[in-house]
């Protein structure tokens, strides 16, 4: 037994792309999340990052050809095999999640205050079997928004895409869950509206002592919001540690690569450098074995 | 050659009631080949109309945009046909620029035909193989024959600029051309770019909101807000010394990689 909060032991996910062809998106990835610890998931499109995410939070598609194998455990509780039932439990108080883009994951015919008065859970409802108004304004106060009362009855389209994605955090931890997985949460935001609802959810998440997954192509982003890092590549961690050694002093010859890249787009002294081919293929091989 | 937009205004009408709303006010921007011009701003600044100003796609309510001081408005056919060859578009997102179920070689071979830029099966081929060479795609025998799904997204923004480049265009309007990809690709792209303008000589006005990749590349940049360019100047007199408040409040916004202790 351990007492990590999240264990993930030889997650392996297979993905159909075809009639007669799959992909495994997630080959063998381990990790673990403690209580309250950030930590965040960094990796190029198509490294199996998002994939990751939504295996850790039982939200991959329900086909039975996708075919998830290993191990997820909360708390000891193995999840992988588990019934629907048993991941709508561990979603309703366990994890909460933020997406890129919120306004596919809030109702366009509900008022914003009903969204965040749903995901408040049960033991919390009042005797009219539902969350006083005062816990939904309270619930929204907290994520940073003004003219909470007001705000509580318009529709999401009635709001700028910051305060949607704020409206999504709401929703996310109105449910005082253990832990927060966002996946490229403020990716599709301007920079400065980017900056404050990244301070949001981290003061959010240190308030409540609540953990975070932050998954995103970001470096930066990943640099200014966990403790702690794993760097996927071709749907495996080729790297993990403390995110402040691994982002000044990378080990993995792809990670190495990724920050020269990253690099060479804002420090003024070096060209502009893409991984080149042969490098690709040379870290290909190293990291796959020469299995896909 | 000069590009210019003056004094250009675009109102649309509200979507619900009677009311306006003024997209760009009074903008005057030039560009011209072999620089790197930025506009800069966050959603709903009005860049992206303004970049649609430029490729004559939406009628101004005030204002001009001209090619070497002719009006758009004012060119007759053989004007327009030259400003429509020298003047270029890359938009973000290729996969909604692209049609789905033309290869590669058509997409490209297309434009040249349409354009009269060669007329013969084999001097259209050799044109596309020719761009395809510029962007990195080579060999070309292997992309023509590809579907824009068989690609990945850097190799689809590529092929955009292929088909812009084809033309042989003076100046590209490059709307959030880069925004999308991962920071490698990225890295690429913009390098192409780069050798595009020390190959051909070709002039860049490139929109964004990624500030990082203004400071690095463009010569020149324009900061918009709420319809109008509320700064613009040197790249590096705006990066240094940034006059207008919201400009401030843009270039520190900007995450660092390198978090301090």
């Amino acid at each position: 037994m351990t007492d990590s909060f999240l264990e993930v032991e030889g997650l392996r996910v297979r993905l159909p792309t075809g009639p007669r062809r799959e992909i495994e998106a997630v080959h063998s990835v381990a990790l673990r999340v403690e209580r309250g610890e950030r930590v965040g998931i960094v990796g190029e499109s198509g490294s199996g990052k998002s994939i990751t995410g939504r295996a850790i939070s039982g939200l991959l598609p329900a086909n039975p050809r996708v075919r998830v194998d290993g191990s997820i455990r909360f708390g000891g509780r193995e999840m992988v095999g588990a019934l629907p039932r048993a991941w709508d439990e561990i979603r309703s108080q366990t994890v909460g999640m933020i997406f890129q883009d919120p306004s596919t994951f809030l109702n366009p015919v509900m008022k914003v205050g009903q969204q965040v008065r749903e995901a408040i859970p049960a033991g919390r409802r009042s005797g009219r079997n539902a969350a006083s108004d005062e816990r939904v304004l309270e619930v929204l106060a907290l994520v940073g928004l003004t003219d909470v009362a007001q705000l509580a009855q318009r529709f999401p389209h009635e709001l700028s895409g910051g305060m949607r994605q704020r409206v999504l955090i709401a929703i996310a931890i109105a449910k005082t869950p253990d832990l927060i997985i966002a996946d490229e949460p403020t990716t599709a935001l301007d920079a400065t509206v980017q900056a404050k609802v990244l301070t949001t959810l981290d003061e959010t998440v240190r308030q409540l002592g609540t953990a975070l997954v932050l998954i995103s192509h970001d470096l930066a982003v990943v640099a200014n919001m966990t403790d702690r890092v794993y760097v996927m590549y071709a749907g495996r961690i080729v790297e993990t540690g403390a995110t402040r050694e691994v982002l000044s002093a990378p080990q993995h010859p792809y990670t190495q690569a990724l920050l020269r890249s990253v690099r060479s787009l804002t420090d003024e002294d070096t060209e502009l450098w893409s991984i080149p081919p042969e490098l690709r293929r040379e870290i290909d091989e190293l990291v796959t074995g020469g299995v896909r | 050659m000069l590009l210019e937009v003056k004094d250009a205004s675009k109102t649309f009408r509200a979507r619900r009631g009677a009311g306006q709303v003024q997209a760009v006010k009074a903008a005057n921007l030039r560009a011209r080949p072999g620089e790197f011009v930025a506009i800069v701003g966050e959603s709903g600044s009005g860049k992206s109309t303004l970049a649609r100003i430029l490729l004559g796609l939406i009628p101004l309510s005030s204002g001009s945009v001209e090619l070497d001081g002719v009006a758009l408005s004012a060119m007759d056919r053989a004007q327009r046909r030259h400003y429509r060859l020298n003047v270029q578009a890359v938009l973000q997102d290729p996969s909604g620029s692209l049609n789905p179920r033309k290869t590669i070689g058509r997409t490209i071979g297309e434009i040249v035909r349409l354009h009269k830029i060669a007329t013969t099966r084999d001097g259209i081929d050799a044109k596309v193989a020719e761009a395809l060479g510029h962007v990195g795609l080579t060999p070309a025998a292997d992309f023509i024959h590809r579907f824009p799904h068989e690609l990945s997204g850097g190799q689809r923004q590529r092929v955009l600029i292929a088909r812009a480049i084809v033309l042989n265009p003076q100046i590209i309007i490059a709307d959030e051309a880069v925004s999308a990809l991962d920071a490698s690709v990225k890295a690429g792209v913009l390098k192409l770019m780069n050798g595009l303008t020390e190959r051909l000589g070709v002039g860049y006005v490139f929109i964004t909101h990624d500030l990082p990749v203004v400071k690095k590349v463009a010569q020149y940049v324009y900061v918009m807000k709420s319809g109008e360019i509320v700064e613009e100047g040197p790249t590096k007199q705006i990066f240094e010394d940034a006059r207008h408040p919201y400009t401030q409040s843009l270039l520190a916004s900007a995450l660092s990689l390198d978090v301090p202790a």
